[in-house]
C-alpha cells in the first residue's frame, strides 16, 4: 500500500459507470430539489413521483452495471460486485415503496417542508447504497454517516410533535456515540494492519498471522471489539437495541418503514464484508461473540415483542428479533450463509415495509392510534387492507409458503450445514415465540369487533354495548363451561351496532399507497416463484466475495 | 515520542469523552463529549499514519472532520428545535417513548 | 396412469378464493353450491384417479408429477410435486368424500349463522390444505399442508370468536399445533443432513423408486431414531396423543361440522397418515415404534376412561376420538400400517356420523350439550337415534359393523407382533382389549342416557326459523324440538350405510384394502390366520361386556349423576382427567411463573394477574420484565451501550492473552 501514492490517481470512465446507480439517485435528488421550487404548495406529492422514477431508473441501471466486467472502482474504495448490486436493488425497492406511501401520509400528518423530506429520504438511500458498496473502511464510514445524518433529520421532521423530536434526539446522540466506537475500532484495525481497504486487511491478516501474536495483536482485538459494538448498534442487536423501539415509534411511520429495512441492509452487508471477509482469519475470535449476541437478540427481541400492545412498537421490536436471525447468518460465515443473509434482507424488505405501510394507513392524524385496539375488526372495516396485513404478518411469522418462511428457511438451513446447529434450533424456537405476537394482530383484525369511535389510546375504555357483550361472554363462560353454541352465534349477530362504528373510523387508501401495498403483497406471496434465480444470484455473489 | 504515547493520550481522551456522555444531562455537553471522542480517534489515526508512513490515516481524518462538522449542524438543529418547543433540554425529562 | 391430483388440489382452492373474495355479497344458496360443489368435484377427480390406478399393475401404481422446481442450489433441490399412490388415493377419497358429506351437513347446521360465507370459505381452505398434506411428494410441502390445516383448525375452532371459551380453545389448539410443526421442522432438518438436502419421498422413503435406499445405510441409528421421534412428536400433536392431547377436548368449542370434519375424520388422522407414509423410517429405528406403542396404548386407555365420566356429548366423542387414534397408532406400532389406515377410514365414517348425530341432537334441543339434561329422545328423533346406534355399534366394534373389522385387524396385528415381540406386546394387546370394553361402555352410556328414559331438560324454546318444528301436545317440554332437515339427514344416512358395510373394504379372505395399500403401507397379519379369529372373538366379547354393563347401569335412561357417587374417588380422578391438566399447571406453568416473577423489575400489576393463566402468559410476564429495562431515558441507553462495549472489550482482551 505504501508504494502507491493515492494522490496521483485519476478516475477513469469505468469508475463512474460502476457507480451509475448511485449517480442516478443523486440526479434524482437534484431533480427533486428543482421540482420542489417549481411545484405549488398543494401538489408537492408529485415530488414522490420524481423519486420513484429515479429509483426505477437506478434499479434498471443495476442490470447494466451487473454486465460490466470487474467490480472495483475508485482505487478500490467502492465495489460494484454482486453483493453490492443485490443490496442496492433491495434498498431501491424499499425506497420506491416508502416513497409511494409518503404523499398521502405526509398530507394526513400535516408534516411541513415536504421537499426536504423527499430529498433527505433519497439521500439516506444513497448513503445506504454507498455503505453496501463500500470496499474500504473509509467508504463504510462515509456511507454510514450519510445515511445516519439524513435519518436524524427525518426522524425529527414533524416539528410540532414532541415524540418525533425526542426520537430524533435519542437517535442522534446514541448513534453518534456508537459511531465514535466504530471509528475508533477502524482506527485500531488500521494501526494493526496498515490498511483500510477491506481486501487489503484480509490479505495482511492472512499473511502475517505470526506477527499478530507479537505487537499488533491487542490493537487488532480491541479494534475488532469496538467495531463490533458499532455495527451491533447499527443493526440493533441486543444489548445495543435500546434506541430502536423509541426511535421507530417516534419517527414518522414512512421513515420508520424505510429505515428499518434500509439501515439493516447497508449495515449487515458492511458487517459481512468487514467481519466475514476482512477478518475471516480471526473468525475463531469473533464468532463466539456474534454467536452470543445473535442468541440474545433472537430471544430478547422476541420476548420484548410479546407484550407490546402498540403494533408500530411491536414491529420495532420485531426488527430487533429479525436482526438476530440475520446475525445467525453472520455467525455461520459461509458463502451459503451470506447468500441466505441477502435473501433474508430482500424478503424482510417487502414484508416489513408492507406491514409498516398498513400500520401507517391505520394511524390517526396525531401520529397515534396504532395499538391493537385500533386494528380490531379491520377485517370488516377494510377487508383488503386487513388481508394485506395478514399476508405480511404471516410472512414475518415465517408461515409457509410466504417470502418470510423461505428466508428463515435459507438462513437456518445455512446454519445447519455450517455447523451452527444449536444456533439454528434456538432460532427456530425463538421464531415460534414470534408467531404469537404477529398472529395476535391477525386475531385482532378478524376476530375482535371494531372498537367504536376515536378515543385516547391510553384509556382502554369500552363502549357500553361492547362492555355488555364482554360481560355476557364472560358470564356465559363462568356459569356453564359448555355453553350452547347457537346462542352465542345469535349473540354475535345482534350485539354491536356495526354500521355506526364503521363510519367513524373509515380508512382511506390513496392510489399510490394501494399500489405500494399491491406490490409488497405480490412480492411477499410470489417470492416462492422466483426464489430460485434470486437465491442463485445471491449465492454467486457471495461466493465471489470469498475469493 | 513512541507510538504508545500517542495511543495512550488518544485512549484517555476517548475515555474522558465517553464518560462525559454517560454522566452529563445536557445534550449539548453530551454532544461535545462525542466530538471529543471523535478527536481522540483522529489523534490515533494521525499517529498511525505517521508511524506507518501511510497516507490513508490522513485521509480518514479529513473525512472524520467533515462528518463531525455535518453532525454539529444536524445535532444543533435538533436540540434547538426541542428547546423551542419545551424551553428545557434536560435529557432526563424526555421519556415519552419507553417500554 | 392418470394423475389428477393437481386439479383435486385446485378445486377447493378456487372455492376458498371465490368465497373469500365475494362470499359476503353472494346469496346463501350460491355459497352452499360453490362450497359443496368444489369438494364434490375434488371427490369425483379422486374417484377417477382411483379407477385409473386400479387399471395398472400394483407395482406401477405410483405417479409423481412435478409442477415446478422452486429451489435448486447444489445438492439442495426441492421440487413442488404431487404424488398419487395407493396411500394418498385412499386419503384423498376420505378427505374429499367425507368432506363433501360434512359440507352438505353444514348447509343445514349453519343456516341462519351470520358467518355462513366465512364458514364455507374456511372449510374449503381446510380441504385444500388437507389435500396438499396428503398429496405432497416431499416433506417440505407436507409441512406447508401441515401448517395449513393447523391454521384452518385454529380459524374454525375460534369461529364463534365472541365466546371467550372459543377464543381460548383456538389459542390452545394453536400452541400445541405449533409444537407439532416445530417437531416436523426439526425432523426435516435432520433429514436434510442425512440425505444431503433431498426431501422428496422418492429419495427419502423410496416411493416410486426402483432401487430404494435403506435408511440404515444412509444415517447412523441415533439419527434415524431422532428423525422418527421428531416425526412422531409432530404426529402426536396433530393427532392428540399424550401428552399433547390437551387441545382436542377444548376444540369442541367449534361448530359441530368442524368437529366432525377436522377433529374426527380428517385432520387429526394426519399423524396416522404421516407414520404410515414414513413407515420405512420408523421400521429402520425399531425403538421408535416401541415409543409409539407405549404412547398410543396409554392414550387409548386414558382417553377411554375419561370418556366414561364426561357429560358433554361432544367431549365424550372427543375423548373417544383420541382413544381411537391411539388404536390406529397401536396398529402401526405393531407393524400393521395398513390396519391403521383401514381403521382411519372406517373411523372417518362412523365418527363423523357420531358427531353429526350429536350435532342433530344439539340442534334439536336448541344448543343443549349436557347429556344429563337429555333423555327420552328415542321416539322424537327416531332417525337420529337409529343412526346413532349404527355408528355406536361400529365404534364399539360389534359384528358386522365397519369398526369391527378394522379394530380387530389392529388387535390381530398386535397379537401377531406379540408372538415374536414378547411380554410387552401382550400387555399392549391387553390394553387394547380393555379399551375395547371401555369403548362399548362409554358409547352406549351416551346412547342410553340421551335417548332412553324420560326427558330431563328444560322445555325447548320454539324453533326460530319455523317450518320444521315438531307439533306436539301443550305442556310437552319437547314441543319446540327442531327436527333435523334433509340437508342434515341425507349425509347422515350415507355415512350410516358406510358405517354398516365399510368393513367390506378389507374382509378376511378378500383383503381388498390391505392388498391395495401393500406397496405403500405394509400389513402385519394374514387376515385368515387362526390367530386373527381368536383375536376377533376376544375383541367382540370385551365390547359386548362393556355394552352390557352400560345397559345394566343406564338401560332405563337414568341420569348419570346418582350412581357415580358410589365410586366417588375414581370418578373424581377421571373427571379431573387424571390430573394431567393440573400436572401441567403445577409442574410447568407455576415454576415458570415463579421464575419470571423473580426476574421481574417493577412491572404493572395487571401482568401479575394475567400471568396466572398459562405458559403464554408466563412468557408475557418475562417480556414485561425485560420491558422494564426499556426506560425511555437516554442516559440509561448510553449506559447499556457502554456496558455492552465493555463486556465485549473485556472478552476480546481475555482471548488475546
Amino acid at each position: 500500500m505504501l508504494a502507491q501514492s493515492p494522490f496521483t490517481y485519476t478516475p477513469t470512465g469505468g469508475d463512474w459507470l460502476r457507480i451509475l446507480p448511485e449517480l442516478i439517485v443523486l440526479a434524482a435528488v437534484f431533480a427533486t430539489l428543482l421540482a420542489d421550487l417549481a411545484l405549488p404548495e398543494g401538489r408537492k406529492g408529485w415530488l414522490a413521483a420524481v423519486g420513484v422514477v429515479g429509483a426505477i431508473v437506478s434499479g434498471c441501471s443495476l442490470v447494466y452495471v451487473n454486465s460490466l466486467s470487474g467490480a472495483s472502482a475508485f482505487f478500490g474504495m467502492i465495489t460494484s460486485d454482486g453483493v453490492a448490486l443485490f443490496a442496492a436493488g433491495v434498498i431501491l425497492l424499499s425506497l420506491g415503496l416508502a416513497l409511494l406511501f409518503s404523499p398521502s401520509y405526509l398530507a394526513r400528518q400535516k408534516i411541513a417542508r415536504v421537499g426536504e423530506y423527499y430529498v433527505l429520504l433519497q439521500l439516506s438511500a444513497l448513503g445506504m447504497m454507498l455503505m453496501a458498496a463500500a470496499n474500504n473502511l473509509m467508504t463504510v464510514f462515509v456511507g454510514l454517516e450519510m445515511l445516519s445524518l439524513a435519518l436524524y433529520i427525518l426522524c425529527a421532521l414533524p416539528q410540532t410533535r414532541l415524540r418525533s423530536q425526542e426520537a430524533g434526539m435519542k437517535y442522534f446522540i446514541l448513534s453518534s456515540f456508537a459511531s465514535a466506537f466504530l471509528l475508533y475500532g477502524m482506527s485500531l484495525i488500521y494501526g494493526a494492519t496498515g490498511a483500510t481497504g477491506i481486501p487489503d486487511i484480509g490479505r495482511f491478516l492472512g499473511a502475517h498471522q505470526a506477527a499478530l501474536s507479537q505487537g499488533f495483536g491487542p490493537l487488532l482485538f480491541v479494534g475488532m471489539s469496538l467495531m463490533l459494538v458499532g455495527f451491533c448498534f447499527k443493526v440493533s442487536a441486543v444489548p445495543f437495541q435500546a434506541w430502536t423501539p423509541d426511535v421507530y415509534t417516534g419517527a414518522p411511520t414512512t421513515v420508520t418503514a424505510f429505515m428499518s429495512v434500509g439501515t439493516k441492509v447497508a449495515a449487515f452487508v458492511a458487517l459481512a464484508r468487514v467481519f466475514v471477509i476482512a477478518l475471516q482469519t480471526q473468525n475463531a475470535h469473533w464468532e463466539p461473540v456474534i454467536w452470543a449476541v445473535a442468541v440474545l437478540t433472537m430471544i430478547v427481541g422476541n420476548l420484548l415483542s410479546v407484550t407490546q400492545r402498540d403494533v408500530k412498537r411491536m414491529l420495532a421490536y420485531s426488527s430487533v428479533a429479525n436482526a438476530g436471525y440475520l446475525l445467525v447468518a453472520i455467525a455461520t460465515a459461509s458463502p451459503r450463509a451470506v447468500a441466505s443473509l441477502l435473501f433474508y434482507l430482500a424478503a424482510y424488505a417487502v414484508m416489513n415495509i408492507g406491514a409498516f405501510g398498513v400500520t401507517l394507513l391505520v394511524e390517526r392524524r396525531d401520529g397515534r392510534g396504532t395499538t391493537l385496539e385500533d386494528f380490531n375488526g379491520l377485517g370488516r372495516r377494510n377487508p383488503a387492507l386487513a388481508a394485506a396485513m395478514a399476508v405480511f404478518l404471516f410472512s414475518l411469522a415465517g408461515v409457509p409458503p410466504t417470502a418470510g418462511f423461505l428466508a428463515k428457511y435459507f438462513v437456518f438451513y445455512a446454519a445447519m450445514v455450517g455447523n451452527q446447529v444449536p444456533l439454528a434450533i434456538i432460532g427456530i424456537l425463538a421464531s415460534v415465540l414470534g408467531m404469537f405476537y404477529y398472529l395476535r394482530v391477525v386475531w385482532a383484525m378478524y376476530f375482535v369487533e371494531p372498537t367504536p369511535g376515536v378515543r385516547p389510546v391510553a384509556l382502554p375504555e369500552r363502549e357500553p354495548a361492547l362492555a355488555a357483550v364482554g360481560a355476557a361472554a364472560n358470564g356465559a363462560r363462568e356459569e356453564a363451561p359448555e355453553s350452547p353454541e347457537i346462542e352465542a352465534s345469535s349473540l354475535a349477530a345482534q350485539a354491536i351496532p356495526v354500521e355506526s362504528v364503521l363510519t367513524s373510523v373509515r380508512i382511506r387508501t390513496s392510489a399510490s399507497s394501494a399500489a405500494a401495498l399491491v406490490i409488497a403483497v405480490a412480492l411477499t406471496l410470489l417470492m416462492i416463484l422466483f426464489a430460485s434465480p434470486l437465491d442463485a444470484y445471491a449465492q454467486a455473489a457471495a461466493s465471489a466475495l470469498f475469493h | 515520542m513512541p507510538l504508545s504515547a500517542f495511543l495512550t493520550v488518544s485512549g484517555v481522551l476517548f475515555a474522558i469523552g465517553a464518560l462525559g456522555v454517560l454522566v452529563r444531562k445536557n445534550p449539548l455537553i453530551m454532544f461535545m463529549s462525542i466530538e471529543l471522542m471523535l478527536n481522540a480517534v483522529n489523534l490515533s489515526f494521525m499517529a498511525f499514519a505517521h508511524f506507518l508512513d501511510s497516507a490513508q490515516g490522513w485521509i480518514f481524518v479529513f473525512l472524520t472532520l467533515t462528518v463531525a462538522a455535518a453532525e454539529v449542524v444536524v445535532g444543533l438543529a435538533i436540540i434547538v428545535s426541542i428547546f423551542r418547543s419545551r424551553t428545557n433540554i434536560d435529557v432526563d425529562e424526555l421519556n415519552s417513548l419507553k417500554g | 396412469m392418470l394423475n389428477l391430483t393437481p386439479f383435486i388440489l385446485l378445486a377447493p382452492l378456487v372455492g376458498f378464493v371465490a368465497l373469500g373474495l365475494f362470499g359476503r355479497a353472494l346469496p346463501r344458496a350460491v355459497i352452499a353450491v360453490i362450497g359443496c360443489g368444489v369438494v364434490l368435484i375434488g371427490f369425483a377427480l379422486a374417484v377417477a384417479d382411483l379407477i385409473s390406478m386400479l387399471g395398472v399393475a400394483p407395482a406401477q401404481r405410483v405417479s409423481d408429477v412435478t409442477l415446478w422446481t422452486w429451489i435448486t442450489a447444489g445438492t439442495f433441490h426441492v421440487p413442488f410435486g404431487l404424488l398419487s399412490d395407493p396411500l394418498s388415493a385412499v386419503m384423498l377419497l376420505v378427505v374429499t368424500g367425507v368432506g363433501f358429506l360434512i359440507h352438505v351437513y353444514s348447509i343445514g347446521y349453519m343456516e341462519g349463522d351470520p358467518g355462513f360465507w366465512r364458514f364455507f370459505a374456511f372449510l374449503n381452505f381446510f380441504v385444500f390444505a388437507m389435500t396438499l398434506l396428503v398429496a405432497a411428494d416431499n416433506f417440505l410441502f407436507l409441512l406447508v399442508g401441515w401448517a395449513g390445516v393447523g391454521l384452518a383448525s385454529f380459524l374454525l375452532i375460534g369461529f364463534w370468536y365472541t365466546r371467550a371459551s372459543a377464543a381460548a380453545a383456538a389459542r390452545k389448539a394453536f400452541v400445541v399445533n405449533v409444537i407439532g410443526d416445530f417437531g416436523l421442522l426439526i425432523a426435516i432438518f435432520l433429514l436434510f443432513g442425512a440425505y444431503h438436502g433431498a426431501l422428496d419421498y422418492r429419495t427419502v422413503l423410496g416411493i416410486g423408486s426402483a432401487q430404494a435406499v435403506a435408511p440404515t445405510s444412509v444415517a447412523p441409528g441415533g439419527v434415524l431414531l431422532a428423525i422418527a421421534l421428531t416425526l412422531f412428536v409432530a404426529a402426536a400433536a396433530k393427532s392428540a396423543q399424550l401428552p399433547l392431547h390437551v387441545w382436542l377436548p377444548d376444540a369442541m368449542e367449534g361448530p359441530t361440522p368442524v368437529s366432525a370434519l377436522i377433529h374426527a375424520a380428517t385432520m387429526v388422522t394426519a399423524g396416522v397418515y404421516l407414520v404410515a407414509r414414513a413407515h420405512s423410517l420408523f421400521t429402520a429405528a425399531p425403538t421408535s415404534l416401541v415409543v409409539v406403542a407405549v404412547v398410543a396404548g396409554a392414550t387409548a386407555f386414558f382417553a377411554a376412561t375419561i370418556a366414561c365420566v364426561q357429560n358433554d356429548i361432544k367431549r365424550i366423542l372427543a375423548y373417544s376420538t383420541m382413544s381411537q387414534l391411539g388404536y390406529m397408532f397401536m396398529g402401526e406400532a405393531a407393524g400393521g400400517f395398513s390396519s391403521g389406515i383401514f381403521h382411519l377410514v372406517t373411523h372417518a365414517f362412523f365418527k363423523a356420523l357420531l358427531f353429526m348425530c350429536a350435532g342433530a341432537v344439539i340442534h334439536a334441543l336448541g344448543g343443549e350439550q349436557d347429556i344429563r339434561k337429555m333423555g327420552g329422545l328415542r321416539e322424537r328423533l327416531a332417525g337420529t337415534f337409529w343412526l346413532f346406534v349404527v355408528s355406536g355399534l361400529a365404534l364399539a366394534a360389534i359384528f358386522p359393523f365397519a369398526g369391527f373389522w378394522s379394530k380387530d385387524a389392529i388387535l390381530g396385528a398386535i397379537l401377531q407382533r406379540a408372538t415374536t415381540g414378547g411380554a410387552g406386546w401382550y400387555a399392549l394387546y391387553a390394553v387394547g382389549l380393555l379399551t375395547a370394553g371401555l369403548t362399548g361402555f362409554y358409547i352406549f352410556r351416551l346412547i342410553f342416557v340421551t335417548f332412553f328414559g324420560a326427558y330431563r331438560g328444560a322445555p325447548v324454546a320454539a324453533a326460530h326459523g319455523g317450518g320444521h318444528a315438531a307439533g306436539g301436545r301443550a305442556g310437552d317440554p319437547l314441543a319446540g324440538l327442531h327436527l333435523p332437515g334433509l340437508a342434515l339427514m341425507a349425509p347422515m344416512w350415507v355415512l350410516g350405510a358406510l358405517s354398516l358395510v365399510g368393513g367390506a373394504l378389507d374382509l378376511p379372505g378378500s383383503q381388498l384394502l390391505s392388498d391395495f395399500l401393500a406397496p405403500a403401507a405394509p400389513s402385519a397379519i394374514e387376515l385368515t390366520s387362526a390367530l386373527f379369529w381368536v383375536s376377533l372373538a376376544a375383541g367382540l366379547i370385551c365390547a359386548l361386556v362393556g355394552i352390557a354393563i352400560a345397559w345394566s347401569r343406564y338401560g332405563q335412561g337414568q341420569a348419570p349423576a346418582g350412581d357415580e357417587a358410589r365410586v366417588g374417588a375414581l370418578v373424581v380422578f377421571l373427571r379431573r382427567r387424571w390430573f394431567v391438566d393440573d400436572l401441567y399447571e403445577g409442574a410447568i406453568v407455576r415454576p415458570i411463573l415463579a421464575l419470571s416473577r423473580g426476574l421481574r423489575f417493577g412491572v404493572e400489576d395487571d401482568t401479575l394477574e394475567a400471568g396466572s393463566r398459562g405458559l403464554g402468559d408466563a412468557v408475557g410476564s418475562l417480556s414485561a420484565g425485560l420491558r422494564g429495562l426499556q426506560t425511555g431515558f437516554l442516559r440509561n441507553y448510553t449506559l447499556t451501550l457502554f456496558l455492552g462495549a465493555v463486556v465485549i472489550l473485556v472478552y476480546f482482551i481475555a482471548v488475546s492473552q
